[in-house]
């Protein structure tokens, strides 16, 4: 008898797993969002700046598949999203077919302290928060983990100018509280350079199917490629102790000089504004240089 | 801290004791007890070595350590695990990094019924919809925690269910999965097969995955705009599975077929496709001959409890490859991994053993053994004109079952003759022709196809019932990759406790004369009683893993590594 009760209790155990299983019926997809080519820019003043720092590499066969998605999530959400191609790690190093060097000492200093590279390419971490307790996100939780930092309250404002000199670059960051903030806060500016054609390792040729794009994408175009850094890769002290709503900290900076072979045109400044213990970004923002 | 939760695991063991009246009692029944268990330390000293890629550590020296401990009394069984990685050994996933008790368990057994809770490691048939399982050397843990439930109602008939999260370096990860397996040994079922020299078992298994919605997009454009779609997720996806294994005298064969209901993840670009899998083995033996098939094909089987995960974790189900694994350095250079969004491929081989004072057996006996195996991609056709290939969002692609694919993934035949000379003297000689599309294995885009030639002499020699020195020549020629290698290894053993090693790997047909390197090892071992202890100095080639979407590179290193191991 007590074994006729197990052998029913497992039958019975044998169909509620027969039965947990959701079928998805077509369409498969909804659709959340829509720009138009050539339209305005979206951006919202009231919501969040956010950060996505793409650990990237021109090595990297699948690199340009998640850059590619990241830029459209950006067309959509215009200037609420800053991206940062950080290209560091194996994957970024030069070879003969791929001569560029597109690393730099403050690209390889974040890898280093987040262990990306090591975990793989592509990954990205958004405003240095952990999304799902995860830290290092494949490009599968970019759009998630970007969405839940969109939604959190917008803590401040960061406005920035900046004006060239022959290759110098001076200019000034004002950050406005727009909820307490109590704490230590840093401020980084780092040097962006977009639209740099040159070859990238590819392994989708869906991305441009007018023409041949694998193994190697000869004239791929890097987004957002991480130069350098006008106040070291962890920046400057802007806030100390607390910040009131509506006030203000500022902080100036002058004669950054830019490297004479990257284009001026395409220069952008990042300025992102992070709790130094908790390392967590709550503000990014950025210009176009010229 | 991660071993502070598991602390109350072990006051959980010792409140799962029967309830005494005094202190003496319970000392009494823990020492009625015995207690098991077993360690391994892997520590490397790593020194900078930048001709062969080897770049500073800064750490110096890194270590993979764990220790096993069991405590069995009567039906009951406790036991844990404590792993530290401080840090990680290179090549290691830096998200090890930490030390703790990871594994942890409480088991009662009887003849009727086996019964875990905390971790454990499970299988059910082939493990084509679960297997969970450890492999320190990989650095590969999915065990499952939570509870594990086997039972035997009758003679021939085992049934199992389970229950639980998997193990993602030092937490849980996201998805519950909940699976149960029945086994049914016709022999012992039906009176009239008992004695029947068929023995046939049949089997069958089904398992589910449960994670929380999540907001995954894709990102598309057309000619006028960009647009950014949220998928439908299943928040529950099952898998099934049949299996049959029929033995008579010397030839068996088994077969399992599996199914998986809609599973969109990171590692398939979020298709909807179901996949399947069917795996057939079939073996012959007899004195002196063994002939063994096997068959396999998958498509769209990666399952894991993480939809978004791609590396080599949190996989619920095990695809066996049909190839075979080598364990010669040279010709593990190549090595076929399995690729979990589909392939198809077959291995055969036939071991014949000519008997001794035969013509071609000599006084010992000869043995040869042939081997043959490949792997192809799927044949894959677009499910419409308007739909590429695997797209995100749609059933992804068709494929014809029993077809091959046009691309060749890996191909191995080798033939191998064993045979003892003389009393003291012990030969194995093996050629190997090796195809590898390190494009697909290792993810390498324009990566050559590399075509190789292998030939390995391993030989042994007794000087007495004490002392025998090994030495294994291996030679591999290619036109691509790195090109030409020969290596050599001699290893003296002085009886059973002390053994010397000396070896050398040598890159000497690379196209880039200045990479032209040599990777040279020593090494010395002890042994006494249950504890080996092994001392190794010298250079390790850098190499590429991956797996899924995501790439990484396993280091060249350089430096001094020590291994212990013991049990008791």
């Amino acid at each position: 008898m007590k074994r006729t009760a197990y052998i029913f209790i497992a039958i019975l155990a044998a169909l509620f797993i027969l039965e947990s299983c959701d079928k998805v019926d077509e369409p498969y997809t909804v659709l959340v969002d829509s720009v138009k080519k050539g339209g305005d820019e979206n951006y919202d003043s009231t919501k969040r700046v956010v950060l996505l720092e793409d650990y990237t590499g021109h090595r990297c066969v699948n690199c340009p598949t998640a850059a590619h998605d990241a830029h459209i999530k950006q067309l959509a959400m215009g200037k609420n999203l800053v991206i940062i191609a950080i290209h560091a790690g194996y994957f970024a190093e030069p070879t003969n077919s791929l001569p560029e060097d597109f690393r730099c000492t403050t690209g390889n200093e974040l890898d280093e302290y987040y262990g990306v590279s090591l975990v793989g390419n592509p990954n990205g971490i958004i405003n240095r928060t952990a999304f799902n307790d995860n830290i290092i996100l494949g490009p599968g939780s970019w759009n998630d983990a970007i969405n839940t930092e969109y939604e959190k309250p917008k803590m401040a404002k960061i406005r920035m100018n900046a004006s060239l000199s022959g290759d110098k670059v001076s200019g000034s960051v004002q950050v406005e509280a727009i909820e307490p903030l109590s704490g230590d806060y840093k401020l980084c500016v780092y040097v962006v350079e977009d639209s740099i054609v040159a070859p990238q390792d590819n392994n989708n040729p869906d991305l441009d199917t007018t023409k041949t794009i694998i193994p190697i994408w000869e004239d791929y175009v890097h987004r957002h490629v991480l130069r350098g850094s006008v106040n070291g890769t962890w920046g400057s002290y802007i806030i100390n102790g607390n910040l009131a709503v509506g006030n203000k900290e500022s902080y100036s900076f002058s004669d950054y000089v830019l490297d004479p072979e990257w284009n001026k045109e395409q220069v952008h400044l990042v300025a992102i504004l992070y709790h130094l213990e908790s390392k967590e970004v709550i503000e990014a923002w950025q210009m176009h240089l010229e | 801290m991660k071993t502070l939760k598991n602390f109350k695991a072990l006051l959980f063991i010792v409140l799962m004791l029967p309830l005494a009246s005094n202190a003496q009692d319970v000392l009494d029944v823990l020492k009625s007890g015995q207690v098991r268990g077993d360690y391994q330390v892997n520590a490397q000293y790593y020194v900078t070595d930048s001709a062969i890629g080897a770049y500073e550590v800064p750490e110096k020296f890194k270590m993979n350590a764990y220790g096993n401990i069991l405590y069995t009394n009567g039906n009951f069984t406790a036991g844990l695990r404590y792993e530290a990685y401080l840090n990680p050994l290179e090549g290691f996933d830096p998200r090890y990094k930490g030390n703790g008790i990871p594994y942890r368990f409480v088991s009662y057994k009887t003849d009727f019924i086996e019964l875990t809770a905390g971790n454990f490691y499970e299988q059910f048939g082939s493990g084509l919809i679960f297997r969970s399982y450890q492999e320190w050397t990989l650095g590969y843990d999915n065990s499952v925690d939570g509870i594990n439930v086997k039972l035997k109602p009758f003679k021939g008939v085992t049934l199992k269910g389970i229950y639980g999260t998997q193990r993602f370096f030092w937490e849980q990860g996201p998805g519950i999965i909940r699976g149960g397996d029945a086994e049914i040994f016709l022999n012992d079922i039906f009176p009239s097969m008992a004695e029947s020299k068929l023995r046939l078992t049949l089997g069958g298994s089904g398992i589910s995955k449960y994670q929380e919605a999540q907001d995954i997009e894709i990102n598309t454009e057309t000619d006028t705009s960009y647009n950014i779609y949220a998928l439908k997720l299943p928040l529950n996806v099952a898998a099934y599975a049949g299996r049959m294994r029929l033995n008579y005298g010397g030839f068996s064969l088994e077969g399992e077929y599996a199914y998986k209901m809609n599973d969109p993840s990171a590692l398939n670009n979020f298709i909807y496709k179901s996949g399947d899998a069917l795996l057939i083995n079939a073996t012959y033996s007899q004195k002196g001959l063994g002939i063994f098939f096997s068959a396999k094909r998958t498509d769209n089987m990666s399952y894991k409890s993480n939809r978004l995960e791609q590396g080599n974790s949190l996989d619920i189900n095990f695809l066996p490859p049909v190839t075979k694994m080598h364990t010669y350095g040279l010709i593990s250079m190549y090595p076929y991994a399995t690729q979990p969004n589909g392939e198809i491929g077959f291995q055969g081989q036939v071991i014949y053993t000519f008997p001794r004072e035969s013509l071609l057996g000599g006084k010992y006996g000869t043995t040869i053994t042939a081997h043959y195996s490949q792997v192809n991609s799927l044949k894959l056709n677009p499910i419409n004109s308007e739909t590429a290939i695997g797209q995100s969002g749609t059933d992804g692609y068709e494929s014809e079952f029993f077809a091959f694919g046009d691309e060749k993934y890996f191909s191995d035949m080798h033939i191998e003759i064993r045979k003892k000379l003389n009393r003291n003297f012990k030969l194995k000689a093996t050629y190997f022709n090796i195809f590898y599309n390190m494009e697909v294995i290792e993810g390498h885009t324009g990566a050559a196809d590399v075509y190789a030639n292998a030939a390995v002499f391993d030989m042994t020699y007794k000087f007495n019932r004490k002392y025998s020195l090994h030495g294994m020549f291996q030679g591999l020629f290619t036109e691509q990759d790195e090109g030409d290698w020969a290596a050599a290894m001699l290893e003296l053993n002085l009886g059973s406790k002390i053994f010397f090693a000396l070896g050398d790997e040598y890159n000497y047909g690379n196209p880039d004369t200045d990479r032209r390197y040599h990777y040279y090892t020593v090494a010395a071992g002890y042994t006494h009683n249950t504890t080996q202890i092994s001392l190794r100095y010298g250079r390790q080639r850098e190499g590429i893993l991956c797996v899924g979407g995501v790439c990484r590179n396993v280091p060249a290193s350089n430096g001094l590594t020590l291994t212990l191991t013991s049990s008791f």
